[in-house]
Order: C-alpha cells, then structure tokens, then sequence
C-alpha cells in the first residue's frame, strides 16, 4: 500500500521549514503537520497600539505542554551573581533555582516568531568538544561540511551582516548590507572597546534592504513581540511561504502528532489529533522537526512492541545531553539621554570569548551584546515598574529623566550536556492522556564559573561604558529560563552512542529524520541556534533525497 | 522576566492573611462605590496629575477593577487593601480615608508600602502600584515628555543612529 504523503514533517519551525522549503523548491510533495496556531503578522502583532508593551500574543494551542522537575539547590557561592531588581529585590525568593520557562511558540514558523532574528554559524572550534577539550560529543561532521548549507539557509531568509567576519570563514559576502548601530549601541559597544575586547556587527536575518515580497526592517526594536512588517526572516515568512508558492507543499496547523508508527521494518505514519478527532497520516518518510523539548517526547510516546524503550532509542540517548540557555544580564542607567529603547534588538556582538577555551580556567565559550530589548527595557510600562523606583511626582519626574537611558547587556554562554539534565517523560498527562515532557536542568561547577565571568564582564562593560549603578540581573545561575535548548536526540557517528547519523537520519529508522536543535552534540559558546538548525535540516534533506 | 509574574507569585502567597472588612458600608453598592472611590484616590496616589493626566482621568482604577475581575483573589486583595488604609485613616487620624489630606493619603499608602514584605499592606500596595503604572503608562496620553510619543509602529525608529531629540 503505497502511503498518503512522501514526505510527512512534523513541526514547522527552523528545522521543519527548512526541510519542507528543500524538498518543495527541489520538486518534491511534502505535508508539514504543526500542532500550534497561525500568526497573522498584520493582525496578531500589535505594535501599532497604544498599549504595544506586551508580551508576544498568545493564542488557543500556542504553547506547548511541559513541566520541570525540581531544580538544584541555591548554594551561597551564588549570592553575588543571581537574579534581582533595585525595587523589586531577589527574583528568585526561595532556596532552589526556579523555573522561569521554556519560551517558545507553538505556532506554524515556530520560536522563529518571536525571535531576534540572530543568524550565527557555529565557531569552528566549537564542533570537537570531545576530542579537543574532553567534554560533550563531537559534531559527525566539520565546518566545510557545512558551510555550503549556512550560506544556503543565509540567503533564503535575508541574513544581514559584516562585511568582515573576524569568527567564520565565508564563502561569499552576508546576502545584504549590516545594519547601522542605533546611538545607544554605539556607546555600549565604546564600553567594550574600552576593556580591550572588540566587537563586530550581529548577522540578523532581518533585511536592511527590501526584497520582492518584503520590506526593509524600521528599527522598532519589536522583534520579540512579533514583527508586523514581515522583514523579520521567521520561518513562516520565508521558508514555508516560498514552499507554499511551489504548489508542492500543504502546511496544517492545529495537527498534533501524538505517536509515529511502524511495522517493525521502517516507520509507517503518524497517528494525529486535530479538531476532525485522531486518524493516522500514512507517510514514506517522516520528518520530526518538534523542537529538543518536544521531539524526545514525542519519540519516547511512540514506544511500541518494536521500540520498548522509545522510537529511536536503541542507544539511550534519547532525552539525554539537554543542554539550555546559559544567560546573564545586567543593566543600569547612563548619565546621558541615549534614546536606547530605538533601534535593532542585538545589532552587535562582541565573540571574543566565544572560542571554547577563550574563558579562563573555564572550558566552554560565550559572547556578549545589547540587551535593552531582550530585558524588555524599551518602552515606558518596563521604566515605570522596573527603573524607577517609588510613585506619586517624584516618579512622573524620575520618568521623564531617566526615558532612554537604560544600557543593558547580556552574555550566552556554552551550555554543557549532563547526566542530570534531560527530558523524561512526566506523570501529568496531555488532554490525549499522554505524557507532557518534564524538564531536568542542572548547573555543575564550570557552568557556574561560566556564569560568573559572563556576569562579572557585563557588569565590567556596563562602568567602562559610563553607566551608574547596576540596577537589575537576570541570571540563569538560580532561573531556568531557556530561549534555546538542545541535544535530546543527539547526532553522531555510532549507532551506540547518538539517535542519528550525520544527517539526522535515525540509524535504525532509516526513514525517519530528525530536523531540529535537538541533533546538537554540543551548543557553542553563545551563538544563536536557528541558522544551523535550519543549515542541518537542509543537509538532511539532500542526503535523504540523494540516498532514499 | 516581568515584574507583573514576580508580584503574582507574591500576592499568591499572601492570601493567608486576616481579611480586614470596610466598615460603616451597609450596602453592596455603596461599599462598591466606596471602594472605587477609594481606588481612584490611591491611584492619584500613585499618579498624580501635572503636564499628563492623573491616573483617575485615564480611568486607570476602573480598568484595575475590571483587571481584577479575571485574576483569582484579587478583588480580595484590593477590598483587604483598601480595608487596611480606612483602618489606618480612622485609627491614625479619626477620619476615613477619602477625608484626609492629600499628603495624608500618601503618607498612609507609604506605610503600606514600607510593611512587611509578605503582609497584606505591602502586597496590595505593590501590586496596585504596579499594575497602575502598567495601565497608566500603556496609555498614550500618559508619555508626554518622555521622548517617546508613539507606538513603536508603523514609524519604527528612522533616527535611532542619531542621539535622541
Ligand atoms: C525569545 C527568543 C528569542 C530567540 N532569538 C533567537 C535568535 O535571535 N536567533 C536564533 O537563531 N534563535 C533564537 N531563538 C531560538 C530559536 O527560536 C529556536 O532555537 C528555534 O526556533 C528552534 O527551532 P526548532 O525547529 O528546533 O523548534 P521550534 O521552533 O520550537 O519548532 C518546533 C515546532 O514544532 C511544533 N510541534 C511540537 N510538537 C509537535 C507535535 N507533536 N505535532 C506537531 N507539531 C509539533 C511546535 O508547535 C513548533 O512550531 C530565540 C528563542 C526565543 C524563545
Ligand atoms: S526591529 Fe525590524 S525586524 Fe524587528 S520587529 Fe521591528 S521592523 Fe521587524
């Protein structure tokens, strides 16, 4: 019986439009299936509103099911680094670190949505983590192997960026022209100059100069919040549109793979929920592109006579190596009117400590950059509750000195696998009577020594760029609180000790590929995941067509 | 990490206290109008008016009133809160709390701010502070003289390289 869908993906973020826009544009049918919502940009993301300062919207469907299990212990070697407000005091209140979340949007384009638009390669250096410094696992392949899909992934979503890129080796120029540094960043970036260190401008998959079907970005800032102009390069808008437009590729939202099945030799459908009730998707090749929380679930939820410990487990893995946002921010007010609630959310980054031993006594790199709008700190409601202290006209004065003046700053740093951190499967069940995924995050020492420079260098930048007193950190030594999570089904060379081949191809299920950032053996030292996950889907792609 | 979670989590926590009823309102609807005066009142507390608008003229405490209607426990919380203050006002000074001075009212809306961190004076007083900023300065009307005078669309920030205005 021949099946309903040659190509069947399951989620359709970076990883599952990537793969879905490879297959269309090279003339193959291909079903992408996302449980989350549409986004509407014109109408969903609201900037244009008096009361803009609000959260990404949420909609029926569009998070995920999830829990976390309890976290570590506070210790007091920490209490010079954790999380706090002037006004508000600790964030964290209790004796163990605390959950703040796992941000992401279940939503067709996935956490592209709400995303910044950050688009980094991955430091050369950092894909030998095991033979070079003995820690995580190796990346089955090398940079050149690679390259050729960054620069692929680069120019389908408008990536803007240096003309110098001082960290990866290129083969051609940045598709489009850097964006300009808006005035505050300028004198942050003049902070780091002054600590000897350097920075560069980011490579954002944001346009700076219009396209055929999209604008140039206006530098609202509101990147977080969903752009409404559609010149952030979020997968709905350019990967999943242009497969659309092929004729060659349906996407449903509100579909929700509960279990991937088989007949023992390969894998044979999906069996889906959606508001029509359950039914099964007959596929020849499934994609799983769920993201690294959601995918190990859904792998772990197919366990069947065939797979007892879970689809794809025969080696363990699956779940195991969770490795998470590793954050520190710092802000503070600058003697001068700044007006740096405008402009581009990260518009530069300094990587000199992004290389895996550029940290001293520290193995695991990290990178520094703007914050003001990853601290939510552009716009009067965060001033009024976050910055200025007290109330009545000595607020309302406070507020009209202190509008613009905010610098904050942020370090991402490496975030090693642990036999502690993971996803399991968890006792609270979904409305399908399935079991969401729980959470297991751990810190060990190195994590906690990286983290301590990252917050000691933000608190360094800040002085050295003229700022007064720090007035608020947030910092994931006592808050998980992850934007980017990774390695659940990790990549690898032997079937014994990873989920898939090189190609995120399931080394027993051959056709089954796993697209997204849960192929990751190791995290790099800050960089931003989107662009390498969309970078390895697009490879997976190719290998599967050229070897079915 | 927004400050509207951090004080939820607090004001959760502090429901075990003792409430402390209105007196002297016989009926429903005239507690009720009390209560909303009393609440327009700490808001202008909170936000007085000068070249913007006090909080009251934007409606603020009715929109904190309609605000708490869809959030667990926090109509208590303000009939608990504003409870305290008329306590205190009758205790401290004999009168209640619409009938004092201004700088009376503000004194009274610091002692609540200055309580213990988990009693119900303080939760109240920071979660109403904070929620009337958040409704206030979500008003357009309320950013005059900051350097921003409009939503962050469809103009974006043309100038954003030049120092600001
Ligand atoms: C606030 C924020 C800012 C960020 N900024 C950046 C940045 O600047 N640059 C960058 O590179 N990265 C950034 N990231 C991270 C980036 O968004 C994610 O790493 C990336 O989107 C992950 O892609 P993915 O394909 O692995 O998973 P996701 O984007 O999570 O996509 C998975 C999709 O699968 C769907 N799904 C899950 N389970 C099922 C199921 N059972 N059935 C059907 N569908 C399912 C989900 O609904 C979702 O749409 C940011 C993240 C956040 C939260
Ligand atoms: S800054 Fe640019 S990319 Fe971000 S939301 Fe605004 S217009 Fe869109």
């Amino acid at each position: 019986m021949s099946a309903e869908h040659d190509f069947l993906v399951i989620g359709s973020g970076a990883g599952g439009g990537a793969a879905a826009w490879r297959l269309a544009t090279l003339g193959h049918r291909v079903t992408v299936i996302e449980a989350g919502p549409v986004f509407d940009p014109a109408l969903d993301y609201r900037l244009a509103d008096a009361d803009w300062e609000q959260p990404f919207p949420k909609k029926p469907g569009s998070t995920g099911p999830y829990d976390v299990a309890p976290l570590q212990p506070l210790t007091q070697e920490t209490a010079d680094i954790r999380s706090w407000n002037a006004q508000n005091g600790p964030y964290v209140t209790g004796d163990r670190r605390q959950s703040f979340g796992y941000h992401h949007v279940r939503g067709v384009g996935g956490s592209s949505l709400h995303f910044t638009g950050e688009a980094h390669r991955m430091h050369p250096r950092s894909l030998r983590m095991a033979s070079d410094f003995g820690v995580a696992a190796d990346w089955p392949m090398d940079y050149a192997a690679l390259e050729p899909y960054w620069s692929l992934a680069e120019a389908t979503v408008g990536v803007a960026g240096p003309d110098e890129d001082r960290r990866c080796p290129r083969s051609g120029p940045y598709p489009q022209t850097a964006h300009p540094l808006s005035y505050a960043s300028r004198v942050l970036a003049r902070g780091v100059e002054s600590l000897g260190a350097r920075w560069q401008q980011n490579a954002l998959a944001v346009l700076s100069s219009p396209t055929e079907d999209r604008p140039n970005c206006n530098h609202c800032g509101g990147c977080l919040r969903g752009c409404p102009l559609t010149d952030k390069g979020s997968i709905d808008v350019t990967y999943l549109r242009q497969a659309v437009a092929t004729g060659r590729c349906d996407v449903l939202p509100g579909v929700e793979a509960l279990q991937i099945q088989t007949d023992g030799q390969r894998v044979t459908g999906v069996l889906v929920a959606s508001r029509q009730g359950q039914q099964v998707l007959t596929a020849g090749v499934v994609i799983v592109a769920c993201g690294a929380i959601q995918t190990p679930r859904l792998l772990l939820n197919s366990a069947d006579a065939h797979s007892p410990d879970g689809l794809c487990n025969e080696s363990g893995q699956v779940g195991r190596n969770f490795m998470e946002t590793l954050l520190t921010t710092s802000s503070a007010l600058h003697p001068e009117r700044l007006g740096s609630h405008r402009g581009l959310p990260v518009d530069w980054v300094s990587w000199d400590w992004n290389a895996p031993d550029a940290i001293p006594g520290v193995i695991g790199g990290c990178r520094f950059g703007p914050a003001m709008a990853e601290s939510d700190l552009v716009g009067p409601v965060a001033y009024a509750t976050r910055v200025v202290p007290g109330w009545g006209r000595a607020h309302k004065r406070a507020m009209r000195e202190s509008f613009g003046r905010v610098l904050s700053i942020a370090g991402l740093g490496e975030s090693l696998p642990h036999p502690a951190s993971r996803i399991s499967l968890s006792d609270r069940t979904d409305p399908h009577g399935l079991p969401v995924p729980r959470i297991h995050s751990y810190l060990d020492d190195m994590a906690i020594a990286r983290l301590r420079f990252m917050t000691e260098t933000c608190r360094a930048i800040l002085s050295a760029a003229g700022c007064g007193p720090v007035f608020e950190e947030f910092s994931s030594v006592d808050a998980f609180s992850s934007t980017h999570v990774f390695g659940t089904c990790r990549m690898g060379r032997s079937p014994d000790d990873s989920v898939t081949d090189a190609y995120g191809r399931s080394h027993r299920w051959r056709n089954l590929m796993i697209a997204d950032a849960s192929l990751f053996p190791s995290s790099g030292g800050g960089e931003s995941p989107g662009l390498t996950i969309q970078a390895l889907a697009l490879r997976g792609v190719d290998h599967l067509l050229e070897t079915p | 990490m927004t400050s509207g979670k951090m004080s939820r989590r607090v004001f959760t926590r502090a429901l075990g206290v003792v409430p402390v009823v209105i007196a002297h309102a016989p009926q429903a609807e005239a507690q009720s109008r009390i209560l909303t005066e009393m609440l327009a009142t700490v808001v202008d507390v909170i936000v007085p008016g000068d070249e913007t608008p006090a909080a009251s003229d934007l409606g603020i405490h009715v929109r904190l009133i309609d605000q708490a209607r869809r959030i667990p426990n926090y109509p208590a919380l303000l009939s608990e809160g504003l409870g305290w203050l008329e306590q205190r006002a009758r205790t401290d000074h004999g009168l209640p709390f619409l009938q004092l001075s201004m700088d009376r009212k503000e004194a009274l809306f610091a002692l609540a701010f200055d309580a213990a961190p988990q009693s119900l004076p303080h939760v109240f007083a920071r979660r109403v502070r904070d929620d009337a900023l958040t409704a206030y300065y979500r008003d357009a009307r309320a950013w005059g003289g900051l350097g921003f005078d409009q939503p962050i669309q469809p103009a974006g920030y043309p100038d954003h390289q030049d120092p600001p205005a």
